[in-house]
């Protein structure tokens, strides 16, 4: 017979963290860790993506909920974007070729700000020194001297035939549309009845005179109306030398500021052909330049990086298709859509271009197209704006067609395991453009170097939290809780932000107490405070135990029943319960009925669980014959659907006092999994599963029976609270480890469980024995059975 | 002015024409005066149209059209009917007493003439009728009329679109012998106008004739304020009214010459009616 497995030791429940072992008073004394303690893997895999020049290279951080993947990543990109140069500013000008196509100007960090200064300067300047040229007398004059050269001319014209014309006694005579010619006499024009009178010859001579006088001024007024397009053309001229001095002076001065742009000097050049071309449009009264061709010799500066001091990281938190490419806002004019190249807006991707933009992967994929844009300006290596209107709408408003920006980008997708395995699978690109996958670990090893970084980690915390520092005995207690996070004594929880909360809940209740520090007693209460918080399902489930609502005996022994542990995890709060498991036995056909799976309550795993049961059972007790049993194993009470294998050992138990009708001690609760050979197996919530028991026995009275059975294997994951502890300490609750399923039965049963000999005999008095005695029972009584219907049919 | 004789508007049919007629009738409402419209038939033009080898050359276009006595005549009846049109309106704007005056003649000697018998004081006419169209300023009848020192005479030009500043009457003093009769044939415009005077002042005016003229003003209520004549020359002028907002301008028989420039000269100068006070 073997020895039953002894109970635990209080000291072996919890890994203790020595205050006096951490090398300081407060965390006010400790620097931020360098880097996140347990984060290698991730960290080295930024350290590549950041390095590797290729754009497809980008990169996905992925790892739980609550592991601080963004505050790591964001920090090591800061950290990161130090060592490189600030990248390009970029603006858009007005394209006077092709108005709709605004163009691209790439400009070096500092010298956006001062190129859009200048242009504005240059605006301001037209508005007064245009006027001011066009209001001068020289202006004036030269204006005058124009008109009156064209007036002196058509008048000249005009006199040189009146003279003509009074040589020969002919008058020229204004009338309403020009001019009439008549023959004179004494100053007047001659009556027509004292004319004809005339001798005839005198007549044809005077009519001969005024026929050629006509031809003569058909001929001068029809060189009139070319005098006036020369006129026009010589004022056009005028205005435009006007227009010349009064911007060549700015113009010039630009171009030799920026003569190391060639882009920004044609783009200057363009100004004064435009301003030039413009010289007809030009106000009449004042001689400005309308708003309207002003506001085309401005730059909209897309992006400033004239304050930063190395690249740029960026996070868009609302990754929209517009917010991440950029959009093209518009204005109502007279019942119009209208826009200009000052409207174009910079996306996320512009303003991280040269640099690193951060996305969390889950918000990109909820956001109507964004997955498709990004891809599309990873894949071009250029943002190219484009409204989704343009896509998917007949009629759009009058848009642009702005250059695209050369795309020089790192990307980092933040997101859970699960997306990041979902987008490998059914999305061909993700593979192709994210290539680096900076895994973050979801525990990291304690030992006391990583303590002494999470001590850190909370002083970086508390210090970026403004909130107070925290003492030795409040960082040891938060590293109790870590490990207790992690569900494993040997391990600390890698996440920051369920820390964060817990600091910051402590800090109110120290501020509460008038405490400068934030003690392990601050710790303890918000610990507490937010059980209590989260814990109104279990008490509900606790007072229907306690009440027998729930039928869960603590104490006296049964056949076919066991208590079984099962955990509930409700949002971020989860808790331990026990279940009860019972099981029938009776002659049959190799056949464990398991009930949950038939009511379809029973999941794959769970299922598989009971398969490996069922044949850990045939052979163990059947190894050379048939197994002649019909069992059915069912959790008692339960109507939700239930899943995984950590209650399997109770269910054999259950199965195997089912069979051999030997009662089961039912003050003790029972967790773990068993594979075919009669193993147990570790299981997840081990410290969940026996407060969950402990809570139930302490509020019945603890009398010393009670404890639970838990995997060997769970020893290091044992982190259970104070109260636990103490009743462990003090005797009056047991947590017993077992290693096999013989080790179960013997403590659930007080007897020994047996083990076989050379010819596969138990020993008697043994359970195994009772167990292969009533099967052997049940193979008779299936074959008495079998043989008299063969009779009967025989 | 002072002395409130009727008023003799000269009328063709071009536009100037029909600007001074509104101007003389404003004018002849708010003065209480008679407004004679005197339409005059040329005797030339009627002789022109007489000779069967008449023909009008455009002046845009230098191209002949007929021209003959009916033409003319359906010419100067459509013209009268503008005119009495036009004359009814602006009596129908306010009381105005008018009467249309059609005379046949030389259009200078029928003007003096009728301006003469009707004992007017003030002669409106257009700076240039249809020669305005073929780039004359001034007119030939207006160049001879200025000649006519006996009276004032309103050269009409429809003035530039106004500014957002207000707009003023501008008198130009430069010489102190006429330079009461100014003031005050610019105040009386200003009122007639509801606009306010302004005074543009050459250094020949000292100070204490100054504020002897403004003395003068007192009485009428009117908004006046000085702006000095920097230099006086016709640039001088120019340079003073560039941007101003000059709803008309008064000169004086004497004011070109102590500018030392031609009357016609000073007269084209504002793009804006001109009031030549004798």
């Amino acid at each position: 017979m073997t020895t039953p497995p002894a109970p635990l030791d209080a000291d072996t429940l919890y890994q203790r963290c020595d205050p006096s072992r951490l090398p300081f008073e407060t965390t006010a004394e400790l620097q931020p860790p360098a880097f996140p303690p347990g984060q290698t893997r991730a960290l080295e895999a930024l350290e590549f993506g950041t390095e590797i020049e290729d754009g497809s290279f980008n990169l996905f951080a992925l790892g739980a909920f609550g592991t601080g993947k963004y505050a790591v990543v964001r920090d090591f990109l800061e950290q990161r974007a130090q060592r490189d140069e600030p990248p390009w500013s970029w603006g858009y000008v007005y394209n006077f070729d092709e108005p709709d196509k605004p163009r691209l100007l790439r400009l070096p960090p500092q010298e956006g700000r001062k190129l859009e200064k200048g242009l504005e300067n240059l605006v301001e300047e037209f508005r007064t020194a245009i006027p001011a040229v066009f209001e001068s007398d020289e202006y004036h004059n030269r204006v005058q001297e124009l008109r009156e050269a064209f007036k002196r001319r058509q008048r000249e014209a005009v006199e040189a035939i009146s003279k003509k014309a009074k040589e020969k006694d002919v008058a020229l005579v204004n009338t309403p549309n020009g001019f009439t010619l008549g023959p004179v006499r004494d100053g007047e024009i001659l009556d027509p009845e004292e004319f004809h009178k005339l001798p005839e010859e005198q007549q044809e001579t005077w009519q001969a005179a005024i026929n050629a006088l006509e031809k003569e001024l058909k001929q001068s007024l029809q060189q009139i109306p070319k005098w006036q397009k020369e006129a026009r053309e010589k004022l056009l001229a005028l205005n435009e030398e006007m227009l010349r001095v009064a911007v060549g002076q700015q113009l010039q001065a630009l171009e030799d500021d920026w003569e190391h742009l060639p882009d920004v000097t044609a783009f200057l050049g363009g100004i004064r052909d435009d301003i030039i071309s413009h010289v007809n449009d030009l106000d009449d009264e004042g001689s400005t330049v309308p708003e309207e061709i002003l506001n085309q010799y401005q730059l909209n500066l897309l992006v400033d990086n004239a304050d930063l001091e190395g690249a740029p990281v960026v996070y868009e938190d609302l990754p929209t298709h517009a917010r991440l490419i950029g959009r093209i806002e518009h204005y109502f004019r007279e019942g119009a859509l209208l826009t200009d190249f000052r409207l174009i807006r910079a996306g996320a991707l512009h303003r991280a271009n040269g640099g690193y933009l951060i996305l969390h992967a889950r918000q990109v994929l909820m956001q109507p197209f964004a997955w498709d844009t990004l891809k599309r300006a990873i894949y071009g290596k250029q943002v190219r704006i484009e409204s989704l209107e343009q896509f998917y709408t007949v009629f759009t408003p009058i848009s642009l067609d702005p250059d695209p920006v050369p795309l020089d980008i790192k990307i980092v997708l933040i997101g859970d395991r699960l997306l990041y395995y979902l987008l490998s699978e059914y999305d061909p690109d993700f593979s192709k453009l994210f290539k680096v996958q900076a895994d973050f670990e979801d525990t990291l090893d304690r030992n006391p170097e990583h303590e002494l970084d999470y001590a850190r980690t909370l002083a970086a915390l508390a210090q970026s939290n403004n909130l107070r520092p925290l003492d030795r005995s409040a960082v040891a207690r938060t590293i109790e809780h870590a490990s207790r996070m992690a569900g494993d004594n040997e391990k600390l929880a890698a996440g920051t932000r369920p820390l964060a909360d817990l600091l910051a809940e402590a800090n109110h209740i120290a501020g509460k107490s008038h405490s400068d520090t934030v003690g392990s007693t601050h710790i303890e209460a918000a610990i507490a405070h937010q059980e209590k918080r989260a814990e109104r399902l279990r008490e509900r489930a606790v007072e229907a135990i306690l009440r027998n609502t729930l039928n869960i005996p603590t104490s006296g022994e049964r056949i076919g029943a066991i208590n079984g542990l099962a955990v509930s995890q409700l949002g971020n709060f989860s808790f331990g319960l026990p279940t009860r498991i019972t099981a029938t036995a009776r002659p049959g056909r190799d056949q464990v009925v398991d009930i949950e799976r038939e009511a379809k309550l029973g999941g794959n795993i769970h299922t598989k669980a009971m398969m490996i049961l069922s044949r850990y059972l045939g052979s163990h007790y059947a190894p050379d014959g048939e197994l002649s049993l019909s069992a059915s194993v069912a959790f008692e009470q339960l109507y939700g659907t239930i899943e995984g294998d950590s209650a399997s050992v109770a269910e054999l138990c259950a199965l195997i006092s089912a069979i051999a009708r030997i009662p089961i001690r039912q003050s003790l609760a029972v967790t773990g999994s068993i594979n075919q050979l009669g193993e147990v197996q570790a299981i997840g919530g081990v410290n969940e599963k026996i407060e969950g028991f402990f809570r139930i026995c302490r509020d019945r009275g603890l009398d010393g029976t009670h404890g639970v059975l838990i995997p060997e294997a769970n020893l290091p994951h044992l982190m259970l609270n104070h109260e636990v502890r103490s009743a462990v300490a003090a005797g009056r609750f047991k947590v017993y480890p077992i290693a096999k399923a013989d080790d179960a039965l013997e403590r659930l049963t007080g007897q020994p469980a047996g083990e076989a000999d050379a010819n596969g005999r138990f020993p008697a008095g043994s359970v195994n024995w009772a167990v292969a005695d009533r099967l052997l029972h049940f193979q008779t009584v299936t074959r008495h059975d079998a043989s008299h219907g063969e009779d009967e049919n025989g | 002015m002072a002395d409130h004789g009727p008023i003799v508007v000269l009328l063709d049919s071009s536009p100037a024409s029909t600007g001074a007629l509104v101007a003389a009738a404003r004018l002849a409402r708010r003065q209480n005066r008679d407004l004679v419209a005197l339409f005059v038939e040329d005797r030339d033009l009627s002789r022109s149209a007489g000779y069967a080898f008449a023909r009008e050359i455009s002046a845009l276009s230098g191209n002949a059209l007929p021209f003959d006595t009916q033409t003319l005549t359906d010419r100067l009846r459509n013209q009268r009917e503008r005119i009495t049109a036009l004359l009814e309106h602006e009596a129908g704007r306010g009381a105005l007493r008018w009467r249309l005056q059609v005379a046949s003649g030389g259009i200078y000697q029928t003007t003096t003439q009728a301006a003469t018998e009707t004992g007017a004081d003030l002669i409106v006419l257009g700076k240039a009728g249809w020669s305005a169209g073929r780039g004359a300023r001034l007119g030939s009848t207006a160049r001879q009329l200025l000649l006519d020192t006996g009276r004032s005479l309103m050269l009409w030009e429809d003035r530039r679109r106004p500014g957002k500043d207000q707009e003023a009457v501008y008198a130009l003093i430069t010489d102190p012998t006429d330079a009461s009769t100014i003031v005050r044939a610019s105040a009386a415009l200003a009122l007639a106008n509801d606009h306010p005077l302004r005074l543009l002042v050459s250094r020949a005016i000292g100070p204490a004739r100054l504020r002897s003229l403004l003395a003068e003003l007192e009485p009428l209520a009117v908004a006046v304020s000085t702006q000095p004549l920097i230099e006086q020359s016709l640039q001088g002028v120019a340079h003073a009214l560039r941007g101003q907002a000059a709803s008309d301008l008064v000169i004086g028989r004497h004011t070109a010459e102590s500018l030392g420039c031609d009357s016609s000269d000073l007269i084209t100068l504002p793009t804006a009616p001109v009031l030549v006070v004798s």
